[in-house]
């Protein structure tokens, strides 16, 4: 469907079952959507609740969401994954976790808290001292542990203990004990990270004494009202790691113990982690099986997990009993407001998340505060919410030239804001490179922040005019009080390449000023030599053999380099980086690798591009400088990219001449190119300020 | 043999929504001409072209805020546009719209009326019926392929046992499928003359009720439930079949 056929039919409420209001423990749960836990690093270096993190929570309270559960939150200094862990053994995090109890509470929505112990897993390079079950290095690390002693166990239970107690004086509804995808108690689960020969391994049962005796000291150390949830990891995706029917099994005895009101299904390991936090090539609805077997054997509530972003796919799943709630954490990162819009029969106006995991994930994985590329506002919630947008006390107009991200957030924010936006688009389409990313293998979802901002723009009643080259002599014309200029990026080949006759060259004002340079490598001019952009608008390229040279280690090379190949190409793909892809997010990067390990493709790190002839181009190996020439019918250069930036100086200079009061601005690839969370953010805080 | 070709369109809310409170559509949200009458000025335009010359002049009944929702149809190359609007027409049917339009269009006098057959809202799919009746002109409604020669106009129409060819004498009133061409993208130049392009917006209304239908209830469309999963354990095929026939399908 398209976007405006899809505005066509904009849902009424038909969600009944996700709608509906769920009691667990008692606590009665508005709705079956779950924000599920995530370390979002919005404390601070001490591990203390910032008024962002508040925030954060509170923007999804707002938005609808039933129950929230935060965290991950560490039960003791050893074991706490980053120092931005929020440090629950710590009474001073009490009163902090309170701001936020209060504010998700007033809002309507319950809020939990997810406590873990790190274990034999860190964040931090490098790691503190690591705790295990037996010493050695979870596979994906090269750092070894400690194999806990008495005191180690005793403290570590403690350390749950005191946890929750704090928690409980915090005002959360509950606590979820993490035996998940990372930390310690599921090290101790793990017929594989478990070979102690003491009460606590050498059997399954001994296996789970340690996870209970902490189940236990968490459910005698909180209030009797609140309740006492499970995170489990029901399949480890890995050659050495346990499977589905070793997680029902865990579950089971979880739940005979009697201290166990829920379960929250999980999967992966860090050496698995994209199945922790799966990236778009994981298909959606991927973990529906372990939901399922899960919810067929137990009496508990189920939250499912994973990939679950589509209102509809949910409601299936509840509709045919898969699980009892739903849990979504990177839904509701990219748009707080899901919940309310389902609510309030505006399911089209639902912005999806791309499962880029460029802006969360990315983030967080270095310690830094959580991002989302869809959603300027994730983690700065106090500076850009969309609570915050204020109607502009003179109503201008905006021109926007340029339908790309930037151009159409700008054109979304401005018209919210009351001023009277046209955006022109010289394709017959909106969304720039987008469009282009999107054909790529396993990169379809990447479409979806078009499709949001195309449907929000046309809602808003923009007036969008598609297949409209704008010549800056017009524009004064239509009487602009505001021209933003968003024509975005062009691959850096030589003006005299074919491709300007498709894309015309749209940088030269910029060349002969000295403000951009072009790309110097001899060769780059001919006949052989394609740009990522006439590759991906469907131009036949000679021969068999192509050459693809990814200096750019994102998605624009990666992605190309499958595409040809998934269009019968023999590929060859060199970097001077030690790696190709270098610049993608973890999970995507493992799953790019382990599909071009699975495929004919070529991969040559540390290698350079010299020149190009016809027929051929010389390599350089940029460790020893030694040259090759290799025989290529082709040759795909993928680097940093040009913006189109001669109208915006061809503005102003018009601009100047005429006397006229018109404010130029440019926004996005246009300014510098670069990636969407960037691009939306710049334009987001452009519009705020029109 | 210039011809006055007179294009009816109608500005449409981007979003469909029932407004339970009123029973009508609720057209509080922004506006776009409907898509099918993009079709109806292409046409009007190429006839233009083909016949060397005339005016093609763009109206409409809605109310006055939306005449920017005309601008699309000026910057295609519509010479003018006329927009109909009277407080009284609020809540207008059938009724009250054909004779709000068939009124504009006398002033006019085109020779040929287009219109797009259906509109993305109401979906009423006869005001071109309604119109043609008051003027007393002959309609030609689904066409889907036109040819013009001198005044006359020879249709194909999309009929559902097939296609039925017919000719009409101008005047006449024509109402177009979304087959039968595809618009043109108006270029910027385009978009920036038509910004001069004069949009006479005139407050009259019909003489006489503008409604004949009230809307009694509304009921919205049943809410989707799970559904039924066949699990394909070997057999699902048999359980499907069972289904179809149980349901009298098969
Ligand atoms: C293959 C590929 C894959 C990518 N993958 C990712 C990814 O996974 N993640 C990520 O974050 N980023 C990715 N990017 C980068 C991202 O798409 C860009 O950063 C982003 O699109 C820039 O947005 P923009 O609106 O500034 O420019 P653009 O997307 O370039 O849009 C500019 C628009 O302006 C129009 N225009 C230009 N001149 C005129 C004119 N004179 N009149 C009217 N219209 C005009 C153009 O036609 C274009 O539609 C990818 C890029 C490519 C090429
Ligand atoms: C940035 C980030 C951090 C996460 N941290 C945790 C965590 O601390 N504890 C946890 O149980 N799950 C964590 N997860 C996993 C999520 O709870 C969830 O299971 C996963 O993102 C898949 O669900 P989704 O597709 O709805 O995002 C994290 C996810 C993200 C994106
Ligand atoms: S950054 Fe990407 S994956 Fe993460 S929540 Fe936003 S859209 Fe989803």
């Amino acid at each position: 469907m398209t976007v405006d056929e899809a505005a066509d039919v904009a849902g009424q409420p038909g969600f009944p079952h996700l709608l509906s209001p769920l009691g667990v423990r008692g606590i009665g749960i508005r709705n079956r959507i779950v924000f599920q836990p995530h370390f979002n690093c919005l404390a601070d270096v001490h591990g203390m609740p910032t008024p962002d993190l508040t925030a954060y929570l509170e923007e999804r309270a707002w938005g609808g969401v039933g129950l929230i559960v935060d965290g991950s939150m560490a039960t003791m200094y050893e074991g706490q994954m980053s120092r931005k862990y929020v440090a629950a053994w710590d009474e001073r995090s009490v009163e902090l976790n309170r701001r936020t109890t209060d504010a998700v509470h007033g809002h309507g929505a319950k809020v939990f808290a997810q406590l873990n112990h790190g274990g034999h897993t860190s964040l931090e390079h490098p790691p503190p001292i690591l705790w295990a079950p037996t010493q050695m290095p979870e596979p994906s690390s090269t750092h070894t542990t400690k194999a806990m002693d008495a005191t180690d166990l005793r403290r570590a239970v403690e350390g749950f203990a005191i946890s929750a107690r704090n928690l409980a004086d915090a005002g959360y509804d509950g606590v979820e004990l993490k035996i998940a995808h990372d930390g310690l108690l599921r090290s101790f689960a793990s017929p594989f990270f478990n070979r102690r020969q003491d009460e606590y391994g050498g059997s399954f049962e001994n296996r789970m004494r340690f996870p209970l005796e902490c189940v236990a000291a968490v459910r005698e150390s909180m209030r009797d009202d609140m309740a006492l949830g499970i995170r489990l990891c029901l399949h480890e995706y890995t050659p050495f790691g346990y499977e589905l029917d070793y997680g029902l099994r865990m579950a089971e005895h979880l739940e005979s113990s009697g201290l166990v009101d829920y379960f929250n299904c999980d999967a992966g390991s860090f050496s698995s982690f994209w199945m922790e936090i799966p990236p778009a090539a994981v298909a959606q609805g991927f973990f529906r099986p372990l939901n399922q077997a899960l919810k067929a054997q137990s009496d508990l509530p189920v939250i499912a997990f994973g990939r679950i972003k589509d209102a509809d796919l949910a409601e299936h799943m509840l509709a045919t009993g898969e699980a009892d709630l739903i849990g979504m954490a990177r839904q509701l990162i990219a748009d707080p407001e899901t919940p309310r819009k389902l609510l309030e029969g505006r399911a089209n106006e639902v912005r999806a998340c791309i499962a880029c995991n460029d802006g969360c994930l990315h983030a967080v994985a270095q310690e830094k505060p959580i991002r989302c590329v869809q959603n300027p506002a994730a983690g700065q919630e106090l500076l850009y919410s969309e609570r915050l947008l204020v109607r502009a006390a003179q109503p201008r107009s905006v021109v926007v030239v340029g339908g790309g991200p930037a151009g159409l957030k700008v054109a979304e924010i401005a018209a919210r804001r009351g001023h009277r936006v046209s955006l022109f688009e010289r394709e017959n389409h909106l969304g720039g490179q987008v469009r282009l990313g999107a054909r790529q293998p396993h990169h379809e979802e990447f479409a979806e922040v078009v499709h949001y901002l195309e449907a929000a723009v046309r809602r808003l009643g923009v007036e969008v005019w598609t297949g409209s080259d704008v010549e800056a002599d017009g524009l004064l014309e239509l009487e602009p009080g505001v021209v933003v200029v968003a024509t975005g990026s062009q691959p850096n080949l030589p003006p005299t390449h074919r491709q300007s006759a498709s894309d015309p060259d749209a940088g030269a004002l910029a060349r002969e000023r000295g403000l951009t340079a072009g790309p110097e490598t001899p060769g780059l001019d001919l006949a052989l030599v394609y740009s990522t952009d006439e590759v991906l608008t469907g131009a036949t390229l000679p021969g068999e053999h192509v050459l693809v040279v990814d200096d750019q280690g994102h998605w624009e090379a990666a992605g190309t380099v499958e595409f040809l190949a998934a269009a019968g190409h023999r590929v060859t793909v060199i970097t001077s980086r030690a790696t190709v892809g270098s610049e993608l997010e973890g999970t995507n990067h493992a799953m790019f690798l382990q599909r071009v390990g699975q495929s004919d493709i070529t991969v040559r790190p540390l290698t350079g591009l010299r020149a190009v002839e016809e027929g051929r181009a010389l390599l350089v190996d940029v460790v020893s400088g030694e040259e090759t020439w290799v025989s290529v019918d082709a040759v795909v250069p993928v680097s940093w990219r040009r913006s189109r930036d001669d109208l915006y100086y061809r503005l102003h200079e018009l601009v100047a001449e005429s006397g006229a009061t018109v404010q130029v601005e440019r926004v996005g690839d246009a300014a510098a190119a670069r990636m969407v969370q960037t691009v939306l953010l710049e334009a987001h805080q452009m519009a705020t300020v029109l | 043999m210039a011809l006055t070709i007179a294009v009816c369109v109608k500005p449409v809310p981007v979003v469909t929504r029932l407004d339970p409170g009123t029973g009508r559509l609720d057209r509080s949200g922004a506006h776009r001409m409907n898509s099918v009458d993009e079709h109806a000025v292409e046409a009007a335009l190429a006839l233009r072209e083909s016949a060397l010359g005339g005016e093609v002049v763009v109206v409409s009944v809605a109310p006055g805020e939306l005449a920017d929702t005309l601008r699309p149809a000026l910057a295609m190359g519509a010479d003018r546009a006329v927009l109909v609007s009277s407080p009284q027409l609020e809540g207008a049917d059938l009724l009250g719209t054909s004779a709000a339009l068939a009124a504009a269009l006398s002033g006019i006098g085109p020779d040929l009326v287009v219109f797009g057959s259906w509109s993305g809202d109401g979906n009423g799919a006869m005001l071109w019926a309604a119109v043609g009746e008051r003027l007393g002109l002959p309609v030609a409604s689904r066409v889907v392929d036109y040819v013009l020669r001198d005044r006359r106009l020879t249709v194909t129409r999309q009929i559902e046992q097939g296609s039925e060819v017919v000719e009409v004498e101008l005047p006449a009133v024509v109402a177009l499928s979304g087959e039968v061409n595809v618009p043109r993208y108006p270029s910027f130049k385009d978009v920036v003359a038509a910004k001069k392009k004069p949009i006479d917006v005139v407050e009259t209304a019909p003489d006489g009720p503008v409604a004949g239908t009230t809307v009694l209830s509304l009921e919205p469309a049943p809410v989707r439930t799970g559904g039924i999963v066949v699990e394909d354990d070997g057999h699902a095929h048999e359980r499907l079949l069972e289904f179809l026939i149980e349901r009298g399908v098969l």
